[in-house]
């Protein structure tokens, strides 16, 4: 079981990760902040489990577990979309573009269904290897891996004119 | 990975916001600062030892010109490895690496990823291959070290730093004998140039010249790493232009301490300090890094000869005064590095520094989650038209 100071260790390392993930999930900044202080609020009470092989995926599907728990009841606000990204450090003269750029990523993103929006999330920015979204998600490497795949395809199709 | 993937990732994931992590932890954890003190120390004892060291190898009198007689030619230093210069040892423990990265899950993987990255120029040509392969986890794993390798390269010019090693450089002839036999690979003679530093840098590149591709391969990992420090040395003073000079770019309004460059395009997000249209210096711009500085006053920059004791806070900015000296430290990629600079002329035109590095680098304490990881600009309270 990790002690306190692991937990910090843990939010140092994998917190920003999951705080986008977590939007990513839900939309909505403030409910996945409220996701997030849970899962860390009950990892400081009960500890990381001593057989856990990958922690960030073990966190990736602690919030999805949470996040799941808080959306049930109440489908996904598709009017909020709320940003899980930042800028990258850039030169100011791009940061016009850069803003619109990351509009238009977020909008695909969050366009895509459910299931390969997660994928896409976890592989991309979550850096999770396709056994590891397997196990977050619960679905077969294959199905994990397919899910991905026709989710870049779907995006590259709505990002196209900005991408070539 | 594809350009698509590359565009994607170019975006990081968010920040966890600091009030979250304030409402499970409280009170504050003193750990970051108390580890620093620490840090002082043993940086201290370390530089004392490795002075004495120094001192019992050195022994004035007995040096002998710099310079070889023959200027030899340093394209070889360019070359890029071959997967023929590797040892057969290593190329075992690379191709095991390389499956790991490519098959293992978790803290395996991570663990392998971690080992290549320190041994990349060792692996670059079989990573180069793997970035083209047919696994799409090895491919993407791959291309990201081989972009981590040509970062690192362009950063760090072994040609242009070894030539400002042999103006300064006093070589032994005894070295000679011994950077033969480290070039052969001995390792205990290279254990004994690494001892020695920089100087022996010029030595290592003159047996190296003429020898076979697998001994000028374990000539240039050596090389690398003598010639490190002499990012860290003093250096003659540098003007950084009020960045409205160069309508709002970085270009000759930003430096880099730890590469010792102005050339903001070969580094990056490796700048350290920037002279912005506020009149402030602004520390390491870029987010994940951390800064402290202390005044040290009216000194001769000479005369600061250790970190000041106390007097340090944390800091992205200060406006400077004409002829202090400030010590900063910067903390990056686990690595706490350590600068002194006086300030001269400073106008709203343009600021002069004179710098010199000040201690080694030394592994810094985790950056502090609950202080954020923003860049330096969005806490400045000076002037700022363009955000």
């Amino acid at each position: 079981m990790a002690g306190p100071a692991s937990v910090e260790r843990l939010w140092q390392d994998h917190a920003g990760g999951l705080l986008s993930y977590a939007v990513a999930l839900m939309g909505d900044l403030a409910a996945a902040e409220d996701v997030l202080q849970s899962v860390f609020a009950r990892l400081l009470e009960k500890g990381l489990p001593s057989t856990v092989e990958s922690e960030r995926a073990y966190l990736c599907r602690a919030i999805r577990n949470e996040a799941l728990n808080a959306l049930r009841g109440e489908r996904r606000r598709e009017d909020r979309h709320d940003s899980f990204l930042r800028l990258p450090p850039q030169d100011p003269r791009e940061e016009a573009e850069l803003v619109e750029l990351r509009r238009r990523i977020e909008s695909a993103v969050g366009a895509l269904p459910e299931d390969q929006r997660e994928a896409v999330v976890l592989k991309i920015w979550e850096n999770l290897s396709f056994p590891e979204i397997a196990s977050v998600v619960a679905v077969s490497e294959d199905a994990a891996e397919h899910r991905y795949y026709r989710g870049l395809d779907a995006l590259k199709k709505k990002l196209e004119p900005s991408h070539e | 990975m594809n350009d698509l993937e590359r565009m994607l990732r170019r975006f990081p994931p968010l920040e966890a916001p600091d009030r979250v992590w304030n409402r499970l932890r409280s009170p504050r954890s003193s750990l970051p600062r108390r580890y620093f003190k620490e840090g002082i120390m043993v940086a201290a004892a370390a530089g004392l030892l490795a002075w004495l060291a120094f001192a019992l190898v050195w022994t004035p009198g007995t040096t002998i010109p710099a310079a070889p007689g023959v200027q030899e030619s340093d394209a070889w230093l360019d070359r890029e490895p071959a997967d023929s210069d590797v040892s057969s040892e290593e190329r075992i423990v690379i191709e095991a690496l390389l499956a790991d990265l490519g098959g293992a899950t978790g803290s395996r993987r991570e663990a392998a990823e971690k080992l290549l990255e320190a041994r990349l120029e060792s692996a670059i040509p079989f990573l180069r291959k793997a970035s083209k392969g047919n696994n799409p986890e090895l491919r993407t794993s791959a291309a990201s070290l081989v972009d981590e390798w040509e970062d690192r390269r362009r950063r760090m010019s072994l040609p242009k730093l070894l030539a400002e090693a042999r103006k300064e450089a006093k070589t032994r002839e005894e070295w000679k004998a011994v950077a033969t036999r480290a070039v052969a690979g001995d390792a205990t003679a290279s254990a004994e140039l690494r001892k020695i530093g920089w100087s022996a840098a010029p030595v290592v590149a003159s047996a190296a010249a003429d020898s076979d591709p697998s001994s000028q391969h374990r000539a240039r990992i050596l090389l690398r790493e003598l010639l490190l420090p002499l990012l860290h040395r003093g250096h003659p003073a540098v003007t950084l232009l009020c960045r409205k000079k160069n309508e709002q770019e970085y270009k000759s309004s930003s430096y880099s301490f730890r590469y010792a460059t102005q050339d903001a395009e070969a580094v990056k997000n490796e700048i350290d300090v920037v002279y912005n249209p506020c009149g402030q210096l602004h520390f390491t711009p870029y987010g994940g890094r951390e800064t402290y500085l202390a005044d040290a006053g009216k000194v001769a920059l000479d005369d600061v000869k250790e970190l000041p004791k106390q007097g340090w806070r944390r800091a992205n900015c200060v406006l400077p005064v004409e002829g202090r000296v400030y010590v900063v430290e910067i903390r990056a990629d686990g690595v706490s590095y350590t600068y002194k600079f006086e300030v001269r002329n400073p106008t709203a035109q343009s600021i002069e520094l004179r710098w010199a590095g000040i201690g080694e680098p030394r592994t810094a304490p985790a950056i502090d989650p609950l202080r954020g990881k923003n860049g330096a600009f969005g806490s400045c309270i000076g002037k700022h038209p363009e955000y």
